[in-house]
């Protein structure tokens, strides 16, 4: 899905990415984890085609990232962003139907098919007792199920999440992350997320990348990868493995 | 928990609602200009107005031949035109606000936070001072404004520029700091000016007296070719109200289509001001009012806004004409209605953020 060699990026004289080489396959539930700072953020506004690098290539299905227009990626490509700011008062319907916005004409309602998309997203992320609720007067964990109801509808084959379900409680969490997971199995779709709870990074992902000073210490799946000694190594802290079942951190 | 059907009929209905809205409105505003054309000093029969409108719009010229010249004069020269521009800058401001609104995403912003209003401002009354000391015939006022809002907006928008990305608050800023400076140009020239002062500050309270057919032609050509572009592109500008990030993966070029608005959003409020002077608050109070009674979704927003707007200002206008003994410039009539509302906004909005 994509390739990235020899990327390099800087904020004025600092690198935040050094020399990052990366091959994504399509189908998988990737995290990449790391301490603040580490450059995670950077490194997938620059997937997404948010950010410009500034040397290096990064290919997306074989072709130069950069060489899409902003509509073709967005009927390929979301991302599902920590905070939505909406300071208007749309209803949580309008938002979700505004998923539909790549693929529908101007001036055109969104036929049957595009609403029953729509239905079907607000359903799974139980989120239809809000279609009438405004999307300035729900709370904030209730908004980032919206907002993944309208990625949703939207069908993307790459899903990229930074910190997409940190307002949720813990149960809607664990739903939405199953939820995601299920799309990777089912339909193929490729997940890139920024986690910060390492706990659910194992628990979910199919490959980490582990990134730290702008460097991508290592990537394989979380089983190999995410050892005691190396997250201790990466941020200093201690976790212990439950066998077979995941990972557990200890303050 | 609501079933597809449910809400698919809903949809349908919130639709229907809208549209009722709109034809509600345009029959009111009918009603309303013919209420209108009947109000003044001179007392002219309903049944001769209706004539001169019929007599003139059909080209039938012998229907007016048993009115006399002086009331057709009236009628047709005098009220008609004012009433039609006063709908015209009314839809054209409330357009530019819901605007500018959703391209700032601050529901408190309009025509005057970005500097466009003053900077047409200053460009006409710049062409007025010309006129009165410099030269020695006559620059034309309007293209002067529109001279005027066009360069201001890129010199904001160049202030506010950061790497090819206008934030809200730096647009907001920038727009302060050139709307004071030209604020104090337009001190200045009314200073220089000297007893001659009457015209400019005139102008500048906002009046739409002695509108003629001039300004309703370019009133409507500017204006409502604008008001149909912003229609046209209504939905992307729904996707922009999300923001900048959040445009780019719903397949909204967000550059493109905010340069878009805020040329046709300021071409909207320059012709409207060079057209009846500064007039406030129109473009903050109607979006405001639509968003919390009706919807905030730009594609009905927009046309009914333009309705509204025009119906209110339309509203003031005659309030200020008629019913007053001394005529009040509309511009003082609106702003002095409209700024205790934006104060109350205001307030209201710092409760809620928390």
């Amino acid at each position: 899905m994509f390739k990235i060699n020899d990327l390099w990026f800087r904020y004025d004289s600092k690198y935040i990415l050094k020399s990052i080489n990366l091959t994504i396959k399509k189908g998988s539930f990737i995290s990449i984890i790391g301490p603040n700072g580490s450059g995670k953020t950077t490194l997938m506004n620059l997937l997404t085609g948010n950010l410009k690098k500034d040397t290096g290539e990064i290919f997306f299905l074989d072709k130069l990232l950069h060489a899409y227009s902003i509509e073709t990626l967005a009927q390929v490509i979301t991302v599902i962003y920590q905070k939505a700011n909406i300071q208007f008062p749309f209803t949580c319907l309008e938002i979700v139907m505004m998923g539909r916005n790549p693929f529908k004409q101007r001036m055109k309602p969104l036929s049957e098919k595009d609403m029953e998309i729509v239905y079907e997203a607000m359903e799974v992320t139980d989120t239809l007792k809000f279609t009438d609720s405004l999307i300035t007067e729900i709370s904030g964990g209730e908004m980032q199920r919206v907002i993944l109801a309208r990625a949703l509808a939207q069908e993307p084959q790459v899903l990229f999440l930074d910190e997409a379900f940190s307002a949720m409680d813990i149960a809607y969490r664990l739903r939405s992350l199953k939820l995601i997971s299920q799309l990777v199995k089912e339909k193929n779709v490729t997940v890139i997320s920024i986690m910060h709870d390492l706990n659910m990074a194992y628990a979910f992902s199919d490959e980490v990348i582990v990134l730290k000073e702008g460097k991508i210490r290592g990537t394989d799946c979380p089983q190999n990868l995410m050892t005691a000694s190396f997250i201790k190594e990466i941020f200093d802290i201690d976790v212990y493995h439950v066998k077979g079942k995941g990972l557990i951190v200890m303050p | 928990m609501q079933s597809r059907l449910e809400i698919s009929n809903k949809l349908k209905r919130r639709q229907k609602k809208s549209l009722y809205i709109g034809v509600m409105l345009s029959v009111l505003l009918i009603i309303f200009i013919l209420t209108v054309v009947n109000m003044g000093r001179a007392d002219i029969k309903v049944l001769d107005i209706l004539k001169i409108v019929y007599g003139k719009l059909a080209f039938k010229p012998f229907i007016l031949e048993n009115i006399d010249e002086a009331s057709v004069a009236i009628v047709w020269d005098i009220r008609l035109p004012r009433i039609i521009t006063a709908i015209l800058v009314g839809g054209g401001l409330a357009v530019s606000g819901v605007v500018f609104q959703a391209l700032l995403m601050n529901p408190l912003a309009d025509s005057y936070t970005i500097g466009v209003s003053t900077g047409a401002a200053f460009g006409a009354v710049l062409a007025i001072y010309f006129n009165l000391f410099v030269i020695e015939y006559t620059l034309p006022i309007i293209p002067c404004a529109f001279v005027g809002a066009i360069l201001t907006l890129v010199l904001v928008s160049k202030i506010a520029n950061r790497n090819g990305y206008l934030s809200s608050s730096n647009l907001i800023i920038a727009g302060i700091i050139v709307s004071s400076i030209l604020s104090s140009g337009i001190s200045l020239l009314k200073s220089a000016s000297g007893e001659q002062v009457s015209a400019i500050v005139y102008w500048l309270m906002g009046s739409l007296s002695a509108r003629t057919w001039h300004h309703v032609l370019l009133g409507s050509i500017f204006i409502i070719i604008g008001i149909l572009i912003c229609i046209y592109f209504s939905e992307d500008l729904n996707i922009l109200c999300l923001g900048e990030r959040e445009s780019r993966f719903l397949g909204v070029n967000s550059d493109k289509i905010r340069k878009l608005f805020f040329v046709i959003a300021s071409m909207i409020t320059a012709v409207c001001v060079s057209i009846s002077g500064i007039i406030g608050f129109v473009g903050l109070v109607v979006p405001h009012m639509l968003r919390f009674s009706l919807t905030t979704d730009n594609r009905v927003l927009i046309p009914i806004a333009a309705l509204l707007g025009g119906l209110l200002l339309l509203l003031a206008d005659t309030f200020s004409r008629v019913l007053l003994n001394v005529e009040i410039p509309v511009g003082v009539m609106t702003t002095l209605f409209g700024g205790p509302f934006f104060i109350y906004i205001f307030i209201k909005n710092n409760n809620n953020i928390h």
